[in-house]
């Protein structure tokens, strides 16, 4: 069901999402960006994981001063909360392209804002993809699935997982001991 | 590899996954794979996906441009082969993809779980019988190695209904199931041990233990008690 939205489900945290942006409630959207992961993960829903990228990068710029108590903050808040409304209004008659297109502006403006004001050469929202296909490999799915449900960059999730104890969790049953052995064998050493 | 003296008999295949040879050029590592391919008799495979994630397209970005570089000249030297795709190997990968596709569902729906450029290393695996396959991520070693801990795994993560399609998987394990597997890890364990670092990096176990973590650091799925204990065996 890649691409396809989970129906209710998605309205439920979009909705959820729109609320905790207007109250700017920062830990409710790190919340429903972790709830909305696990659940794209388990549905192979990519819109449902944007919303979870968007959930989590606004999470972020509300935990940042100089974000919201730039002179800009008033406008682009209202384009966060007029394309989300869009969102909104496009999957209540159930136009998927334009729901995803309204969700795409979502993160233009994210986009835009950081590009402006922050410090970093790697922006909120790219960090925000990695993040949350972090979250998905770590539930379960392959390091190019994860990247691709999300739109992350493979090789910058790759080096974040292995900055992460996600590896260390999870050993294999075989380790480097075990492998070496079977390989030396396979190499007539 | 002109003048350069390799063991008797057919090289050993080895088919590499793209975050294998990520992790090994990200830490500049790569022509250990180059002695290494002289010395064990090996040579290294990807496929054509593979070398477009890590080649033609990183090399038109400036962070990602160097690596894409070393792992282009490693083609153009020889020591890595790109496999073109063949009819075959992609009749094989659709069989593939339809049968990883419905390996398990999570509340009736299908829950896929790998990603086509990691489907198409193991088609190629098994279109020209290479002996061991390269890969650093932890869910398609899994699927091949221990499915029935991924799917515990799986259980124990998410709140819901999550089955395991018992005739997908014996397929799966039929045609897939006994591949050799090694990682990013083992490779540069080997290399140290066949003393293939070269004129790469010091050959001690500092070197060793240091490249090790390193390879974890950059994302292999290995764990520290894993290089720990393999540590400890090395004089």
């Amino acid at each position: 069901m890649d691409g396809k939205p989970a129906g209710g489900n998605l309205m439920k945290r979009l909705e959820a999402l729109m609320a905790a942006f207007r109250a700017g409630k920062a830990q409710d959207l790190k919340r429903l960006g972790n709830i909305s992961i696990e659940r794209a993960v388990e549905g192979g829903d990519t819109n449902l994981a944007q919303l979870s990228v968007i959930s989590y990068a606004l999470y972020k710029i509300l935990s940042k001063d100089h974000f919201v108590k730039s002179k800009k903050w008033e406008a682009i808040a209202r384009s966060i909360n007029s394309s989300l409304a869009k969102a909104q209004g496009a999957l209540q008659k159930d136009k998927i392209p334009e729901f995803s297109q309204s969700i795409e502006n979502t993160a233009k403006s994210i986009r835009e804002i950081d590009d402006e004001l922050s410090n970093y050469a790697q922006g909120i929202y790219s960090k925000a993809r990695i993040k949350q296909a972090s979250t998905a490999y770590a539930s379960g799915l392959s390091l190019n699935r994860a990247a691709e449900l999300t739109g992350a960059d493979s090789r910058e999730l790759q080096r974040y997982i292995g900055f992460t104890r996600i590896h260390d969790e999870l050993p294999p049953s075989v380790g480097i001991s075990g492998r070496m052995k079977m390989l030396k064998g396979m190499l007539g050493k | 590899m002109n003048g350069d003296k390799m063991p008797a008999g057919a090289p050993k295949k080895f088919v590499l996954d793209s975050s294998t040879i990520i992790t090994i050029s990200d830490n500049c590592l790569i022509r250990v794979m180059k002695n290494l391919a002289q010395k064990e008799n090996i040579s290294f495979i990807i496929p054509q996906s593979v070398y477009t994630e890590s080649v033609e397209t990183p090399i038109r970005i400036r962070k990602y441009e160097l690596n894409a570089i070393r792992i282009r000249d490693a083609v153009d030297e020889g020591y890595i082969r790109v496999q073109k795709s063949t009819p075959q190997l992609r009749a094989r990968l659709e069989r593939l993809q339809s049968l990883a596709d419905n390996l398990c569902t999570f509340n009736g729906e299908r829950m896929r779980l790998l990603q086509l450029g990691e489907m198409e290393t193991l088609a190629l695996m098994r279109e020209i019988n290479a002996d061991a396959l390269g890969i650093d991520e932890r869910t398609t070693r899994m699927l091949i190695e221990e499915p029935r801990n991924l799917l515990g795994f799986l259980r124990k993560r998410h709140e819901g209904k999550i089955l395991l399609n018992d005739s997908a998987l014996s397929e799966f394990a039929r045609e897939y199931g006994n591949i050799k597997i090694v990682r990013s890890a083992e490779l540069i364990a080997l290399a140290y041990e066949d003393g293939s670092f070269g004129q790469e990096l010091h050959t001690s176990k500092q070197a060793l233990e240091a490249a090790l973590f390193a390879a974890k650091y950059g994302g292999c799925a290995v764990s520290a008690d894993e290089i720990k204990s393999y540590m400890g065996q090395i004089r």
